[in-house]
């Protein structure tokens, strides 16, 4: 993937992720029941590790997962500038650590145009 | 893309000023990056993802030789846009020269121009096809060197005495921070620092509390707020602690920080000016007319 086509990229939930509302309206994100096998199953069952990894996000956070149906990186990051009133340099930087964070966790991927 | 300039992008974001000169941006730049010091550096204007041109300051004692320098940036076009030759070579006055290379992809100029009684050269030098630099280079000034000269640059903009010299400027997403020191008679320590930084999404920061309340909660734990007081939205906190230095400290002294601190309403922007050293505190840095711009 090259820079040009990252902000083409259309992120998406990760099959198997839950959405989940708090009480203070925020979204907490469950994720699919992680693949372990073998000796890190075991090891996860001694050491009473989740099964999912769980996450609670911010209002910030909750305003992009809530746009993540279909609109690509770039169309967001447009979106959240005009939210957050940001720099549409400074919105891409945000949204990028953001969802690079959420990817690591299982809970989102980014698809390619021809792929959605 | 084309990043869109928004009603809340920086105020008085039209022109780049440091280090003494100020350039203006062509429609829809903003400044990407800078490197450098006061005697010599470099800056890069882009637009969206794209890089527009490439200024370059230089200040020397000797009078440079512009065809020289035109020269020298045309180097860098003609292995950037795979040009020839020089086509025109254009003098305006004594301290300024154009020039314009052909290549396959358009037209690419360069301009070089003297300010004489500053020491000060600049040199642009287009990084796309057709990009007229000539009226950039017009419009570029140089401040004189008793006079304030004017910093903006990612959306801080204040005047400081030409005596300060920029340490430092990291722009990173949501926070703009320069850092300025006054070394007297050009020695190694320098004797007082001021610090500009500009917070983004000042509301989310403050959550609902004034500015000044913020700041005493930043504050270290051995420090004291000596003074405090508002004006025309600035606050302004005197806070000290116990001198860094032991044989001060034993004495009783204690060094002083003067903070000032104002909002951007229409940016959502919260800037924070801090100044600490030795001598009489510089008064708040906020330009009025920038923030009427905004």
């Amino acid at each position: 993937m090259n820079r040009s086509s990252t902000s083409l990229a259309i992120p998406a939930l990760a099959p198997g992720v839950v959405v989940m509302r708090t009480a203070s309206g925020v979204c907490r994100l469950r994720s699919a029941p992680l693949p372990r096998r073998g000796l890190h199953r075991l090891l996860a069952r001694v050491l009473r590790l989740p099964a999912c990894i769980e996450l609670e996000l911010d209002d910030l956070g909750t305003w992009v997962v809530e746009r993540l149906d279909g609109r690509n990186l770039e169309r967001l990051g447009g979106e959240l500038a005009t939210h957050a009133r940001l720099t549409r340099r400074e919105a891409e930087v945000a949204l990028g650590d953001f969802l690079r964070q959420l990817v690591a966790r299982h809970l989102v991927r980014l698809q390619t145009e021809g792929a959605a | 893309m084309v990043a869109h300039a928004s009603s809340w992008q920086a105020a008085g974001s039209a022109v780049v000023a440091l280090h003494g000169w100020e350039f203006p941006l062509p429609g829809d730049a903003e400044l990407a990056g800078t490197s450098g010091h006061a005697r010599q550096g470099w800056m890069l204007l882009a637009r969206g993802r794209e890089p527009l041109a490439r200024v370059a300051w230089r200040r020397h004692d000797a009078t440079p030789d512009l065809d020289r320098s035109l020269d020298k940036a045309g180097e860098e076009l003609c292995r950037r846009g795979g040009c020839q030759r020089l086509t025109v070579r254009r003098a305006v006055g004594d301290h300024q020269r154009q020039g314009e290379w052909d290549g396959p992809t358009g037209t690419w100029h360069a301009a070089v121009r003297y300010f004489p009684g500053t020491q000060l050269t600049l040199a642009v030098t287009a990084l796309v096809p057709d990009l007229a630099v000539a009226e950039l280079m017009a419009a570029a000034q140089a401040q004189a060197p008793d006079a304030p000269w004017r910093w903006c640059a990612y959306g801080l903009d204040a005047d400081l005495p030409s005596w300060w010299r920029l340490v430092g400027m990291q722009a990173y997403a949501g926070l703009v921070r320069a850092v300025w020191d006054h070394r007297p008679q050009e020695r190694f320590r320098a004797d007082a620092l001021v610090v500009l930084r500009r917070h983004a999404c000042a509301a989310r920061l403050l959550a609902g509390r004034d500015p000044a309340a913020w700041l005493a909660a930043g504050l270290d734990r051995p420090e004291r707020i000596e003074a405090q007081s508002v004006a025309d939205e600035v606050v302004r906190l005197v806070v000290s602690r116990p001198a860094a230095i032991w044989w001060q400290r034993i004495r009783g002294r204690r060094d002083q920080r003067v903070l000032h601190a104002w909002q951007e309403t229409e940016a959502d922007r919260l800037v924070v000016q801090e100044w600490r050293g030795d001598g009489e505190p510089l008064p708040c840095l906020r330009r009025a007319a920038a923030e009427a711009m905004a």
